[in-house]
């Protein structure tokens, strides 16, 4: 053991004079390891869990039951392993174990890795997704849609965890006037199942929250197993209301996950149970602009159809009108023609006829002036004879006398 | 169109009754009275965007 190395303070007593900094005990902690030959084993066998790569060296955790150690094989030796760990592989570890100062913490230099088959963790997976399958909680006719447009969101999380804080934002920053409502739970750890199946069952009996969101940042596998356990999947998969998880990464996959109605990749994606409220106001103004050109253009339709009606019936109306006029017009223009036409023939005739009974009267006229002329003449023709015998009695008379005469100067 | 028909339905009438007009085999009446029922679901539609104030309430 070291000796006392701090200088007493100034200002503040210690009733102790075994006062050490932190870097004096942490080069006491990596002497015991590093110097234990008992802490020093052939194999340490485990399930490998949250296998990774950083800096070209591989790394992962070896957990059984509670327990769990980190193990890192630097990138010179990755190749040269007996096997790869990976998610599902049950291991047997050979390796030195070394305290690493700056953090603190001690982790096994792995030399070699042998695969021992399936983890054991695996198989109490496999089991879980088994019963929960047998059930039908992993069907996706049993999953409800979420709602269109959730008034509330009930939210089960780590009150102070950065996923809550990314969850709400998520969900605001989609839709700001949806209210959130948070039921803080563990995430992780003894209590973390009971409170996480508390806010769930809470929130169900809430007739206010319209869809449940779960959800957690990531973090190592083993510290995600609670949302595998049986008792959670079924309180989610059994909720009334909706329900929405989201735990971990983008590749990170639970049962919780899958029985739950919708799942999103990680808690800056819980927005994704709201709808855009920008995306609804465009369609609303788009609705809105659809229906005003659709009603004027069915009123300019409605419009130019009567107008083009109205024109036609005017049309139509005048053209018949004159149509009709011109017929009258037309009869009217005949028949006058007719009156005055006959009006011209029965002048005409009755001319005809005053000519006709003028020229018989004129003939009756001559005949009887050629009567009285004839009469005239044979009344003078008379006459002459008359006139002649008269002449006649008077030569004979005449004739007697001189004879009268003649015989008395002849006696 | 009542508080309960779900958001899609409010949209869908509209749709239909934008189709109706567009189709133009409406009377001026008839397009009269459902332009003034599509005004009144898209206010209707506005109304049930408004669903709360935002609020965080921790429990």
């Amino acid at each position: 053991m070291a000796e006392a190395d701090v200088p007493a303070a100034d200002t503040v007593e210690l009733d102790s004079d075994d006062i050490v900094t932190v870097g004096t005990l942490s080069d006491e902690i990596a002497e015991l390891i590093d110097g234990n030959h008992e802490l020093n084993h052939d194999y340490v066998v485990g399930d490998a869990s949250d296998c990774r790569e950083a800096n070209g060296h591989l790394h992962f955790d070896l957990v059984a039951d509670n327990a769990s150690i980190h193990c890192v094989v630097f990138g010179f030796r990755y190749k040269g392993l007996n096997a790869t760990p990976d998610e599902e592989m049950h291991v047997a570890v050979r390796g030195e174990l070394s305290y690493y100062e700056p953090q603190g913490s001690c982790s096994l230099i792995v030399e070699d890795v042998v695969d021992m088959g399936e983890s054991e963790y695996s198989q109490i997976y496999a089991e879980n997704k088994e019963k929960l399958a047998a059930d039908g909680l992993l069907d996706d006719e049993q999953k409800q849609s979420l709602p269109e447009l959730p008034a509330t969101v009930g939210l089960v999380t780590s009150a102070d965890s950065d996923a809550r804080i990314d969850a709400v934002t998520a969900i605001h920053d989609r839709y700001p006037e949806v209210d959130i409502k948070i039921h803080d739970a563990s995430v992780q750890g003894q209590d973390a199942l009971e409170e996480l199946m508390g806010g769930v069952a809470a929130f169900d009996e809430d007739a206010t929250v319209d869809v449940i969101v779960v959800t957690r940042g990531g973090g190592a596998d083993k510290t995600l197993r609670i949302f595998n356990e049986t008792p959670l999947c079924r309180v989610i998969a059994d909720a009334e209301t909706p329900t929405a998880v989201g735990i971990g990464h983008e590749d990170d996959r639970t049962l919780a996950d899958e029985v739950a109605d919708y799942r999103f990749m990680t808690p800056t994606h819980a927005g994704d149970v709201v709808p855009k409220r920008a995306d609804w106001d465009e369609t609303c103004k788009q609705l809105s602009e659809q229906l005003d050109t659709a009603y004027q253009t069915a009123v300019e339709t409605k419009l130019t159809a009567a107008d083009t009606e109205l024109e036609n019936a005017y049309q139509n109306t005048v053209t018949s009108r004159l149509q009709e006029l011109d017929t009258a017009l037309e009869h009217a223009a005949e028949h006058h023609f007719k009156t005055a036409l006959l009006t011209l023939r029965n002048q005409l005739e009755t001319a005809y006829q005053t000519l006709e009974q003028e020229k018989e009267h004129e003939e009756e006229l001559e005949e009887t002036v050629e009567e009285v002329r004839d009469e005239a003449k044979t009344e003078a023709q008379a006459e002459a004879a008359r006139q002649q015998r008269r002449y006649k009695i008077v030569i004979a008379v005449l004739v007697l006398v001189v004879l009268g005469l003649a015989a008395l100067y002849v006696i | 169109m009542t508080d309960s028909t779900p958001i899609s339905d409010k949209v869908a009438r509209i749709e239909t009754i934008i189709e109706q007009l567009e189709d133009g085999e409406v009377s001026l009446e008839e397009a009269q009275e459902l332009r003034e029922e599509g005004k009144e679901v898209l206010t209707d539609l506005e109304e049930t965007l408004e669903v709360g104030d935002g609020e965080i309430i921790e429990q």
